[in-house]
């Protein structure tokens, strides 16, 4: 029996399971469903090659084992795609793998009732941080000297960006390079800006944390290190040891300090680049400039807000006419300013409106910014609990159903409009 | 239930983005973006990321003549009378968003079997690229002409980078959102010459690039006399098949008496056939193959109801003569049915319509630029690019 606060290091007993490491979280999520816990699992697969990853809902427990595996570009937002596709998890029971930033975003919308948490189990993947896949085919050729395309296997491991690819001679080959130094670099390559600067390395608050660092020893590349970080992770972890789908063992002492040692330089180097990068963004008056002059480039075409896992509102305030003059592009800064003021303080870093904006505005950026600031003022952690930030209301979901019964759910049409 | 991502590509404009189509239950419900793209790398503009809203708006799911549901048979047979016409009483009008396959189809029925001596482009251009998207990296100096980068949005993401390595945009043309992001502007509503200050731009540079609307005919006709590579944008998402495959601009011949016409519709851009709608009145026959209803598929006799995108597999050419795979992500709604197979029934099982590699290898032996393209090097992401002689 487990429970909250153990680690133990577990591994798959089936060998259908090719496994990043031990192969436990596909184990996990296989007996999940087939034990009738979930109804689904929503799971990340390879597409066309080892850069595309793309989610599916699993249903078969047989088809579980096609999700085994990390794949390293791929950051895919999950909790939003339960909110808007899969109900909000309120009629069905789903598991879900997530790096740091997808758990953040489950709590960010459960604590705006978007999603039941109580009927969604978080198996968390420590995270190093991620590619964006065509900046990793670019990297590979211009730094590796290598054929994106000959590259069966790519991973972060003691600070390098290592990847194992087929020769021209059908050889196996291995190469690393530092990522500080590749991120260091000009050309701007690595892992995506976000990431570099992301403190979420172990979700702790997801029901188990899940990854390869302090494996040592014998089981080094044959277990995953397992953190239980819930009751719900706990009967999990004994329900699928109790019928053989996974065995665990305890860790080595060694394996948990070099763990440690880790995660903290990882969350020293996240660190760091926010003192970076925030820099680079100037203070007060230079700063909004800054800002104002970037977003000048926007054409309205609110990618920012469709992909932004903390956005959920039926009626968005930026196409509200007595707040942003339609059809003017570029926006008027209040297009920007209204994001800012309503989830600044609830961003988790995610990095997608950057990434996703088409004239490349950095917005993620800009947010985190606010968002660490904001934190400073006001305490509110985002992505960790289910405490609500201190600038929305109270009691956010209730007021929502209020203005909602309405017939529209906008706070200023209501509150402020006669 | 079942919930999956299908690859495919943006059905509106000629940039060729990727992006996932979200399908529950066998229906498109939204998108998601597709970061493996190597044209956008998941960026979309607005209407990509609608493009499942183009599968469902104003859905036709039963053929019709004057109005009045049919079954296929009776529609068939009423539309094979455009065969009775002459061939310069015949024009044909064809979708720049069909696949490089349904669009190879329609023409070659046009050709062959209809005999018509008017086959056109609606929405099209003229022209083919001798740049492609990574140039614009490469670029010391790119002069844009018109709205370039409103109209292709994620073909104009690329040119930032141009600014980001230290290159310049130059632009000319009216007021526009792509006035405001370039270094050195002329405005002017109309254009025949290059002012000088850009022409002496472009002659001083390394690497110039000329990017402009491949249905800009006073653009094409100043970058024809600057030697610089050309970037022709197309703004519609197969607009550049047409040209490979010797298609122009439709226009409505005095002489015309009978109308083919395919409109295949997405959400938003309806008014693409406007300045045909006058002409309608005087045809003694409009045969339509229609995804959605358009005021066209109204107005005409036979209305054959067919897939819209991303509801048939094929490929699509890009502007920069990218071609990709498009995947069926969910089956057309009703009777609707793909048009390689409603061109296959008009032309007496003629033509094969499901196999589509080999109706692309039917493209390729009679499209020189399509010539040296290996099917199976589509299925990559990267897709296979055309090469124009
Ligand atoms: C991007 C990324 C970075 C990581 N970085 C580290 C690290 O620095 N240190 C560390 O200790 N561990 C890291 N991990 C976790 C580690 O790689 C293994 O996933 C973990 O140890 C579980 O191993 P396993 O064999 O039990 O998993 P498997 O049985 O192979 O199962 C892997 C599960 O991960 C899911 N998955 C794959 N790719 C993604 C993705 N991009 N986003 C969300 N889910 C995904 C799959 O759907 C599958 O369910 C990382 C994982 C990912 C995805
Ligand atoms: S933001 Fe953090 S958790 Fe998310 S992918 Fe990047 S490094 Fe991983
Ligand atoms: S994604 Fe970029 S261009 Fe689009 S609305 Fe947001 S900031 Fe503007
Ligand atoms: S604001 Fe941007 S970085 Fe922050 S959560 Fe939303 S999409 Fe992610
Ligand atoms: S730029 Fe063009 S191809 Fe890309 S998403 Fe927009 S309309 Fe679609």
């Amino acid at each position: 029996m487990t429970s909250k606060g153990d680690m133990v290091y577990a591994w798959t007993t089936s060998c259908d399971i090719k496994g990043e490491c031990g192969g436990a979280v596909t184990s996990l999520l296989q007996h999940a469903l087939a034990s009738g816990m979930v109804d689904g699992v929503l799971a990340v697969c390879r597409g066309a090659d080892l850069y595309d990853a793309k989610l599916k809902l699993i249903t078969d427990p047989a088809e579980m084992p096609k999700s085994a595996g990390s794949l390293h570009c791929g950051t895919l937002l999950s909790a939003k795609m339960v909110k808007k596709y899969l109900g909000g998890a309120k009629e069905m029971k789903v598991a879900v793998p997530v790096k740091g930033c997808d758990a953040m975003a489950f709590y960010e919308l459960a604590k705006r009732q978007q999603i039941n948490l109580d009927n969604v189990i978080l198996i968390g993947l420590n995270c190093g941080g991620t590619v964006s896949p065509i900046i990793a085919r670019e990297m590979i050729a211009e730094k590796y000297g290598v054929s994106p395309d000959a590259v069966f296997k790519e991973e972060i491991d003691k600070g390098q960006f290592i990847i194992e690819y087929t020769d021209e001679n059908g050889a196996h080959q291995h190469k690393g390079i530092s990522i500080e130094k590749l991120e260091e670099e000009p050309e701007g390559y690595g892992r995506r800006l976000n990431c570099q600067r992301c403190k979420c390395k172990v979700p702790r608050q997801a029901d188990l944390a899940c990854g390869n660092w302090g494996v040592f020893g014998e089981k080094a590349g044959k277990a995953t290190f397992v953190e239980i970080c819930s009751e719900k992770g706990a009967a999990l972890l004994d329900s699928a040891v109790s019928v053989g789908a996974v065995a665990t063992c305890v860790p080595e002492p060694k394996g948990l300090e070099i763990r440690g040692k880790v995660e903290n330089a990882m969350l020293k180097l996240g660190e760091r680049y926010r003192a970076h990068q925030f820099a680079e963004l100037g203070t007060g008056r230079e700063r909004l400039e800054k800002i104002m002059k970037l977003s000048s480039r926007c054409i309205a075409c609110r990618a920012c807000i469709e992909n932004c896992p903390v956005c959920y509102c039926v009626e968005c305030s930026t196409a509200k006419p007595h707040l942003v003059r339609p059809d003017q592009v570029p926006p008027d800064f209040m297009f920007h300013l209204i994001r800012f003021a309503h989830i600044a303080d609830s961003c988790i870093n995610c990095g997608q409106c950057q990434e996703l904006c088409p004239m490349d505005i950095p917005n993620a950026l800009f947010m985190h910014a606010q968002q660490v600031e904001l934190e400073k003022m006001f305490g509110h952690k985002p992505g960790y609990d289910m405490t609500l930030p201190v600038l929305s209301y109270a009691e956010e979901g209730e007021e929502r159903a209020r203005l909602n019964a309405t017939g529209s759910d906008m706070i200023f049409d209501n509150v402020f409009k006669e | 239930m079942e919930l999956k991502y299908v690859t495919t590509i943006c059905p509106y404009c000629g940039t060729g983005c990727g992006l996932n189509l979200i399908v529950m239950d066998g229906k498109a419900v939204g998108v998601a973006p597709y970061h493996r793209s190597p044209v956008g790398s998941g960026k979309l503009c607005t209407r990509g990321l609608h493009a499942a809203a183009a599968l469902a708006e104003w859905r036709i799911e039963e053929p019709l003549i004057g109005g009045q549901p049919v079954e296929w048979d009776a529609a068939i047979a009423e539309a094979k009378k455009i065969a009775n016409y002459q061939g310069d009483e015949i024009a044909v009008a064809i979708s720049s968003r069909l696949t490089n396959e349904a669009m190879f189809l329609v023409a070659s029925f046009a050709r062959e079997i209809l005999g018509a001596a008017n086959i056109g482009i609606v929405y099209g251009g003229t022209g083919a690229s001798t740049a492609k998207i990574v140039d614009f990296g490469k670029a010391d100096v790119v002069l844009l002409i018109g709205d370039v980068m409103k109209k292709l949005p994620i073909t104009g993401n690329k040119l930032y980078h141009v600014q980001k390595n230290g290159g310049k945009l130059l632009y000319l043309g009216p007021q526009s959102y792509t006035a405001v992001q370039a270094d050195v502007v002329v405005i002017a509503d109309e254009y025949t010459e290059l002012p000088t200050e850009l022409a002496d731009a472009i002659a001083a540079a390394k690497n110039p690039v000329v990017a402009y609307l491949a249905n800009d005919a006073a653009a094409s006709a100043i970058a024809a006399r600057l030697s610089a590579k050309t970037a022709i944008l197309y703004d519609t998402n197969n607009g550049r098949a047409a040209t490979a495959l010797g298609l122009g601009s439709f226009v409505l011949g005095e002489k015309t008496k009978a109308l083919f016409i395919i409109t295949e519709t997405p959400e938003m851009e309806e008014d693409i056939y406007a300045t045909l709608m006058p002409s309608l009145a005087n045809l003694e026959l409009i045969v339509a193959v229609a995804s959605n209803a358009t005021y066209i598929s109204d107005a005409a006799t036979v209305v054959l109801p067919a897939a819209a995108s991303n509801e048939y597999p094929g490929t699509v050419t890009s502007w920069e003569g990218r071609v990709q795979k498009v995947r069926a992500a969910s089956a057309a709604p009703g009777g609707a049915k793909c048009p390689c197979e409603i061109i296959s029934l008009l032309a007496d099982g003629k033509y094969a319509w499901e196999d589509k590699a080999k109706i692309f290898a039917d493209l390729v032996a009679a499209v020189p630029a399509y010539g040296q393209i290996v099917y199976e090097e589509i299925e990559k992401p990267e897709g296979a690019f055309i090469k124009e002689a």
